[in-house]
């Protein structure tokens, strides 16, 4: 799914790090940590298409990330929240939603069940957490099953136990196909492909 | 967004109908004065019959006559006496020369000074016993001028009105989208789903309030509530307006609908 080469990032001139060759097939998921200013969030903007400093190849599906460009196959989850406050929990998700069908319907509840979200036909986000807030990022991320989806700062939004649900909803996404890279602060368990940032090089644990 | 456009379908709507109001009351005027033209006629009065008759052959082929009538002398003798019961003074009015009378009436909207000038001339070659009540007329098509100056102007002010307020509503709702279609995009949302969106909304605006204007038209007169004098090219300025102002709308939104 995912395939980069060669791969050197820059900001301002400077190099943050670089990476000679990363691969992530279909439904499997990588964490990448390291400090701040390694430049974590500027690594997930390159693959989303955001982001042109840099050196190096990067494929999606074989083709290269400027590839979708207009078309987008990949969804950036970011620091920073992307809802309608006034809306509520249902509106938000099915947002970027052409069409919905029963199936869909379904899944959307189920996965609202599983996040604990409540009521999410007449409950406004405003009234929710952060980490509430982040959960139906998630399952608006995951119900689309894009090529790839880029979560910035993974364990920044949840605890233990709310990170045990997100996984179980990213898990809805690894099934149906799609990869999902993550960054965090700290090392975390349970991850089988982890990379890590340090001294301006990303290596594979 | 629903309700934005409903409003601005409203909005549109409404401009519309008056717009086809301004025709219908300017056409409904114009009408009337045309027809108050129509009932003054030249009177050409002559003793010569057949130069009366000749001419009259000749104008009733000119596209702005409407109709010409000869009266001869004969008839309007036996019709005095037989009105007035005037059999005593027949023998008199059979030596008088009474002349013959040609009425020319003329199409109101076809007649101007240019064709007045040519009638006048052509008459004036037969006989100097013309009549024709100019002032009358002159008034009546000074009314006209004006009338049609106002229309004009009225037509442009409407114009103006329906591109101002077309593209500041849509300027102002889609602007007020930019936040949901930020989100839309951040979420995964389908690339150009803004521009369909727009495009789908701009067709929207430009058909619906159309068929509803023009559709209580023709139920208007369907129900014989009012005359159907609008023509239908009528429409044609109404539709280049809502495309251009959708276009100015789209050239104002740039980058967003990218």
């Amino acid at each position: 799914m995912l395939k980069i080469n060669d791969f050197s990032l820059f900001t301002k001139g400077e190099q943050l790090f670089s990476i000679k060759e990363m691969r992530l097939e279909s439904g499997k998921m990588a964490v990448v940590f390291g400090n701040n200013d390694t430049g974590k969030s500027l690594f997930l903007r390159t693959i989303h298409g955001d982001y042109f400093d840099f050196k190096g190849d990067i494929y999606i599906k074989e083709n290269p990330a400027i590839f979708y460009k207009k078309r987008k196959k990949t969804i950036l989850i970011e620091n920073a929240v992307h809802l309608l406050p006034q809306k509520t929990i249902w509106e938000n998700i099915i947002i970027p939603l052409p069409k919905i069908s029963s199936k869909t319907k379904e899944k959307i509840a189920d996965l609202a069940n599983l996040a604990g979200l409540g009521e999410i036909y007449g409950t406004k986000v405003e009234k929710l957490s952060f980490s509430s807030q982040k959960f139906i990022e998630l399952i608006r991320a995951a119900i689309q099953t894009p090529y790839l989806i880029l979560i910035d700062d993974f364990d920044n939004f949840f605890d233990e136990i709310k990170l045990i649900k997100a996984t179980e909803i990213l898990n809805h996404a690894l099934k149906n196909g799609t990869s999902i890279v993550a960054t965090a602060k700290t090392k975390p368990e349970n991850f089988q492909i982890i990379y890590r940032i340090q001294n301006k090089e990303m290596v594979k644990l | 967004m629903k309700k934005g456009i409903i409003f601005q379908i409203f909005v549109v709507f409404v401009i519309l109908a008056i717009w086809n109001t301004l025709h219908f009351v300017y056409l409904t005027q114009e009408r009337h004065y045309l027809l108050r033209l129509e009932k003054i006629p030249i009177i050409a009065f002559s003793n010569d019959l057949p130069a009366l008759q000749a001419i009259q052959t000749e104008l009733d082929s000119l596209n702005y006559i409407k109709e010409t009538i000869l009266e001869k002398n004969e008839k309007i003798i036996s019709e005095v006496i037989n009105n007035h019961n005037l059999e005593e003074v027949k023998k008199f009015l059979d030596e008088t020369k009474i002349p013959n009378v040609l009425k020319i009436y003329f199409r109101g909207d076809l007649f101007g000074e240019k064709q007045k000038y040519q009638t006048m001339k052509q008459l004036s070659e037969i006989t100097d016993e013309l009549a024709f009540n100019n002032y009358n007329w002159k008034v009546i098509h000074r009314k006209i001028n004006l009338l049609r100056k106002i229309y004009q102007i009225a037509n442009i002010a409407v114009i103006m009105l329906l591109l101002f307020i077309f593209v500041f509503l849509r300027i102002h709702f889609e602007i007020k989208r930019d936040e949901f279609w930020k989100i839309f995009y951040a979420a995964g949302g389908k690339y150009n789903a803004r521009r369909h969106s727009f495009i789908l909304s701009s067709l929207l605006l430009c058909l619906l309030p159309l068929i509803l204007s023009w559709g209580a038209y023709f139920g208007l007169t369907y129900f014989k509530i009012v005359n159907p004098i609008i023509p239908y090219s009528a429409v044609f300025p109404q539709i280049i307006t809502l495309i251009v102002a959708s276009v100015f709308s789209a050239i104002f939104m740039g980058k967003r609908l990218l």
